[in-house]
């Protein structure tokens, strides 16, 4: 019996995993999984009912109270990242770069890198990215002779950059996730002016790893177009690229990119305010390019271009007036020039966010642009539900315990359990989604982790380096999922795993440069915050 | 115009007649529902959990019928009650979700507001900022039945995809009712509790300048628990029909949205 109860919170692991194998959708068997281990825990007197009492409040506390702010990021980076996929800037940039490299030896596998990395940093969305990938540069690879397994593995290897470069929500959950472990170790040894960990320091923390894993996988294409020039041969240039077309293709993005990524990276605005301007921004995009219509009438692009530059100026306004100063400067500080300009670029911006509002209202894109945000967010947060009963019921049944003498024990101190949990999770990644393993495994780990002393930033990145392989590794990862979706009949599917196999050795590579390493991770948060 | 979108204009005018009224009369409407609203919140409150005890035994329905309805030929009229229940609670999920959706926007435009105010204007509104919570807790809370209804709850699918119609369908029930319904369940049992305490002081935000409807954006936790045990009854009855060699009512096509 003694037994039996300390093997409890084991098998109620296992017992979950087998659970969601059967395939019912995640949040919900969860929380049915823990019920059960609950009437098994109150039948052997483990469990007192008394704490399903906190449930209510647990959701409240976790999802809705004021301090929770960082997660309204999630949702704003989502409409962001579906507007700008439905104003076609993917597959502008795509065009753009492979009129720009195609016709150079493996030129048309860095484009797409190169395509991927931008739209991390902009949509973040992998499943959108590589199933525009997939239905744009896979057929062209394809007819200009390219290896298949190397061309769908670049495609849904880029695809899952949107992962760890940030902006990304793997980044925004796991970060909020992590700084609650921390703070809950650092209560825990007593130290009661805890030092804090941020959204903002995570992204930080992937940015170079993010650069890093783009190199590598420029650099893996270099390879093969040398070493194996008949994988990745030359295409004869296919139209040529314009200045205008080529600015209209990366300035958005690119705008979007500094504007969003600059404002939290320098500690101007938290996440979610960034998130909010960047979905604002790319809703001016998508106006002012018509997303969804045919036609473009010249009125309607000119306001939306108009309020979009408004935004920027008054973003340069806010930024000029800050630049050296000893205090925080507002308008009032400006005098009347600043005053009136204000107020100009305020009222332009307004008309333009109205007016592009309209035009996709009319095109019915914003409609589709708030289904897909209200389904991702009922996705991300009714997990969060159903895995807040987990652990609490985990937690009552000794889970923690169970999980920190299993982790003291392993050999190699902290470096050993470090290990051993990221090979948990590279393993789980092959059967589950990124978001079960941030709220279940996570929790449960990360607090031991931290308070053996393990740097937050580090791990934070290690895991999110961990859960965005996970996409890549066959059978079943996302990223090969979506890309069998779209790719032609004639690619077979061992082709896809076959060629996603040297970018999960990238990954791998990359991970044990980042632990080898550390200030790969913790080195640009420490120089931007001090 | 989607019916979602007349529900949530009802919902903002009746909000603002009830503001504007109670300019009008100098603060009189709000201590009058100061007074009264813990009251007949609390009688109300007993008697949808009457109404709900009374309607739970038919929530077995689709269980019984699926597992019936493989070796037994079931009365065409269960069916069609089933069929009929189906329809009607597909509808009001996505009514509510038709106007959850705008929160989704809402998000945004009260995002940028906050923003413009903070740094243009050095000028912070705790009512805004809180706002924005709200709209975020109300979009995923309401917008997760119509995300049932239309698969966008992720799904494990090592096995799920290969499985037969019939396979799929065994899954959907049973989970339905090992998962689904006894999650909802408990957050409705462990509910009453708080949800007395909030209603009886109309809790309202900790800040003093902050938003007076915390009681409310509470209730919204249990009312997510009834909504989605009414789209598990949903799903489970169509399991239930594919089972009983029925052909299940068709999605309602209105949301067009990629997960």
């Amino acid at each position: 019996m003694a037994l039996f109860i300390e093997l409890l919170p084991f098998l109620m692991f296992l017992a979950a995993f087998a659970a969601l194998l059967r395939g019912y959708p995640v949040a919900f068997t969860l929380a049915g999984v823990a019920l059960g281990f609950a009437l098994i825990g109150m039948a052997i007197g483990e469990f007192d009912p008394i704490h399903f009492r906190a449930f209510p409040q647990r959701i409240y506390g976790n999802l809705m109270e004021m301090d929770r702010q960082i997660l309204v990021a999630v949702p704003l980076f989502v409409f962001m990242g579906v507007m700008l996929e439905k104003s076609k800037i993917a597959e502008e940039l795509l065009e753009a770069m492979g009129a720009l490299f195609g016709s150079m030896r493996g030129g048309l596998g860095i484009s797409v890198v190169i395509v991927g990395g931008l739209l991390a940093a902009s949509t973040g969305i992998v499943g959108a990215t590589v199933v525009t990938m997939g239905l744009m540069s896979l057929p062209t690879m394809l007819k200009r002779g390219y290896d298949p397994a190397l061309a769908t593995g670049t495609i849904a290897a880029s695809g899952t950059l949107g992962q760890i470069i940030p902006p990304s929500i793997v980044l925004v959950l796991l970060g909020d996730q992590i700084s609650n472990a921390y703070q809950e170790a650092q209560r825990a040894q007593g130290i009661f002016s805890p030092d804090i960990v941020s959204v903002g320091d995570l992204f930080a923390g992937a940015l170079i790893p993010g650069i890093l894993l783009v190199t590598l996988y420029i650099g893996y294409q270099i390879v093969m177009a040398i070493m194996k020039p008949d994988s990745a041969p030359a295409a004869p240039a296919e139209g040529k690229v314009t200045l205008g077309g080529l600015l209209h293709a990366l300035v958005p993005p690119l705008a979007l990119i500094i504007g969003v990524l600059g404002s939290i990276l320098t500690g101007l605005a938290t996440p979610t305010e960034a998130a909010g301007v960047g979905a604002v921004g790319a809703t001016f995009i998508a106006g002012a390019r018509n997303a969804g219509r045919d036609s473009n009438p010249r009125l309607g692009q000119l306001v939306s271009y108009l309020g979009l530059a408004a935004l920027l100026g008054l973003i340069a306004l806010v930024v000029t007036a800050n630049i050296g100063a000893e205090r925080r400067l507002y308008v009032a500080d400006l005098g009347a020039l600043g005053g009136v300009l204000t107020g100009v670029f305020v009222a332009i911006t307004l008309l333009g966010a109205g007016w592009s509002l309209i035009r996709l209202k009319r095109s019915g894109v914003l409609d589709e642009v708030m289904n897909s945000t209200a389904m991702i967010s009922a996705m991300v947060f009714v997990i969060l539900i159903g895995a807040s009963l987990f652990s609490l019921i985990f937690r009552e049944l000794g889970g923690d315990d169970t999980v920190a003498a299993a982790l003291h024990a392993v050999p190699g101190g902290v470096f050993g359990a470090v290990a051993v949990v990221m090979l948990v999770m590279f393993i789980l990644g092959f059967f589950l989604d990124f978001i079960e393993i941030t709220f279940v495994v996570v929790p449960i780990v990360a607090p031991i982790l931290l308070m053996m002393g393990v740097d937050p930033v580090w791990l934070g990145v290690l895991m999110a380096m961990n859960l965005q392989t996970s996409f890549l590794t066959p059978p079943f990862g996302f990223a090969l999922f979506y890309l069998r979706g779209v790719a032609p009949k004639t690619v077979k599917t061992t082709d896809i795993y076959r060629g996603a196999i040297p970018f999960v050795i990238i990954q791998i590579l990359a991970i044990i440069a980042v632990a080898t390493f550390p200030w790969l991770a913790t080195g640009l948060p420490q120089w931007l915050y001090g | 115009m989607r019916k979602g979108d007349g529900l949530l204009l009802s919902v903002v005018l009746l909000s603002l007649g009830l503001l504007i009224a109670d300019m009008m009369s100098g603060g009189g409407v709000s201590a009058a529902l100061n007074a009264r609203l813990p009251g007949m919140a609390q009688s109300a409150g007993r008697r949808l959990g009457q109404l709900g005890v009374w309607l739970s035994p038919f929530l077995l329905v689709p269980l019984i019928s699926g597992l019936l309805g493989r070796v037994l030929d079931l009365p065409e009229r269960l069916w069609a009650a089933q069929r009929a229940a189906v329809n009607r609670i597909d509808a009001i999920t996505e009514i509510i979700a038709g106007a959850a959706r705008w929160f989704a926007l809402g998000l945004v435009v009260a995002t940028a507001i906050i923003v413009i105010q903070r740094y243009v204007f050095g000028y912070a509104s705790t009512k805004l900022a809180e706002s924005v919570i709200y709209m975020h807790a109300l979009l995923f809370l309401l917008s997760s039945g119509s995300t049932l209804l239309h698969g966008g709850h992720v799904r494990v699918d090592v096995f799920f995809a290969k499985m037969s119609p019939q396979g799929r369908a065994w899954v959907d029930l049973l989970g339905t009712y090992l998962a689904l319904i006894p999650m909802s369940f408990l957050i409705l049992w462990s509910s009453t509790g708080y949800l007395n305490s909030t209603w009886r002081i109309l809790e309202s935000s900790r800040e003093s300048d902050g938003l007076a409807f915390v009681f409310l954006l509470k209730t919204a936790i249990p009312l997510f628990a009834i909504l989605m045990i009414l789209q598990g009854f949903s799903m489970a009855a169509r399991a239930a029909m594919t089972l009983g060699g029925q052909k299940p009512p068709a999605l309602p096509a209105a949301a067009e949205g990629e997960v």
